[in-house]
């Protein structure tokens, strides 16, 4: 999935701009793994995952033509719309506006333009590892804000913990990764 | 608490920042001062570069396989809908309508996903612009003071009271020498070939007059490697001679080392 060529996806990505159906089912089996993963990472529900599978692949066909390789791989593009898709379920669910709303804004996640670079199954295999290598409270503050679309003072109120220890913990879960990630 | 938050505070939000997980005020006022901080400009970049990749990170679930029919079928349904040629065009009105609904629907979550990018673009943008706003000002400033400099010259020159002064090396550095033009009116302008002056000194420039030396200024290298100073008007009654003297850096009110330099008016 991540080692994917760039270039085969974007002509896959071509030929379904052109309309044919078979790239589409090409592109799903590249990628719906991730896609399927970071869904159900966000939502938690099965059922909602699969859901926003279905609408990410159907507007990437929408939307083939309008694909530029210059400013993202092909997964960075699903995964984008994922996110998006999946968090706008998620303030649906409690009851918020699906845009920016006041209460959290879209984070700077690797959108296009930002990500020219293939992201290697390597980065990611490590990321994983250096994730899971924080203290439980780092890797739950930062999967609070960043999966689950939570501000730090709904972390804080959820953990029942003083915003600044939450502040305190995001920052220093951050370092942490970036350590591990310059590591070597 | 927003407008309360001190710097040590706004300091630790960098991650917030980059994870998403401030309110709009909060983030209104790390913004302002992501403006004027380095570190956590720093700490910004080496953050979203971290965290890029982290959506794929995440515990990994085969999708079930039913599901990818499922895809299938229905983006089908989207390419007789939006895309195909006449062949598909028996549907019936019905079956138009739903279609160009769900088209319609699916076009407000790309215009949605649109405005987010666009959103995170722009604040890349401003971030970038806001760094090189702060590198124009040092221009400015630098181009400000160049071209003060350049006018202090052209008054010094036109005016009708200029005069030129040659300086001869002294005992320190007989070889030495220095000119200035200089107009009691309108400043001076001065250059002079010395001996590189250690770097805790530097060489001072002096109008001798009856009741003593005033200093001009201290002189500055070129990148040329001669030394000059260009000074606005010396308040200095009955002027006698111009010295150049070597002193702690930095300068000194009155003349304590050695003099280098010395021309009569």
């Amino acid at each position: 999935m991540t080692g994917a060529v760039p270039s085969e996806d974007a002509h896959i990505v071509g030929r379904m701009a052109r309309g044919e159906a078979s790239a589409l089912a090409e592109l799903y089996d590249r990628h719906a793994g991730p896609v399927y993963a970071l869904g159900r990472r966000i939502l938690g529900d099965p059922q909602d995952a699969e859901d926003v599978v279905q609408e990410v692949f159907a507007q990437a066909w929408k939307q083939a033509g309008r694909y530029d390789p210059a400013r993202g791989t092909v997964l960075s593009w699903l995964i984008v719309m994922t996110r998006t898709r999946a968090i706008d379920r998620l303030r649906t669910r409690r009851g918020r506006l699906p845009l920016p709303d006041g209460a959290a804004y879209e984070p700077p996640d690797p959108g296009p333009g930002q990500e020219q670079v293939a992201i290697s199954a390597e980065r990611v295999r490590r990321l994983r590892a250096a994730l899971h290598g924080l203290a439980e409270a780092q890797r739950t503050a930062i999967e609070l804000a960043y999966f689950e679309d939570l501000s730090q003072s709904e972390i804080a109120a959820r953990l029942q913990e003083p915003l600044g220890t939450i502040k305190t913990r995001i920052r220093t879960g951050l370092q942490r990764l970036r350590g591990a990630m310059e590591a070597e | 608490m927003t407008d309360g938050m001190a710097h040590d505070e706004l300091h630790e939000s960098t991650g917030a920042y980059v994870l998403g997980a401030l309110t709009v005020e909060e983030r209104a006022a790390f913004e302002t001062h992501l403006a004027t901080c380095d570190a956590c400009r720093e700490e910004v970049r080496a953050f979203r570069e971290v965290v890029r990749g982290l959506d794929l990170a995440v515990d990994q679930h085969a999708p079930p396989a039913a599901l990818r029919e499922r895809v299938i079928a229905s983006t089908a349904r989207l390419r007789v809908a939006g895309v195909d040629p006449p062949a598909a065009r028996r549907v019936s009105a019905a079956y138009w309508m739903t279609a160009a609904a769900a088209a319609a629907a699916v076009s407000v979550g790309i215009y949605a996903a649109t405005l987010r990018g666009r959103v995170q673009s722009l604040e890349d943008e401003l971030l970038a612009l806001r760094s090189e706003t702060s590198t124009l000002r040092r221009d400015l400033e630098q181009a400000r003071t160049r071209t003060a400099v350049a006018e202090r010259m052209t008054f010094v020159l036109a005016a009708n009271d200029m005069r030129r002064v040659d300086l001869t090396g002294q005992a320190a550095a007989p070889s030495a020498a220095g000119r200035a033009l200089w107009s009691p009116s309108s400043g001076l302008i001065f250059s002079a070939d010395l001996p590189p002056a250690p770097s805790d000194r530097a060489y001072q420039l002096w109008v001798v007059t009856a009741t003593g030396p005033v200093s001009a200024g201290l002189l500055t290298e070129t990148p040329q490697g001669g030394l000059t100073l260009v000074s606005n008007t010396i308040e200095a009654a009955d002027p006698q001679a111009l010295a150049v003297t070597l002193e702690p850096a930095g300068g000194v009110p009155a003349p304590t080392g050695p003099m280098y330099l010395v021309g009569k008016i």
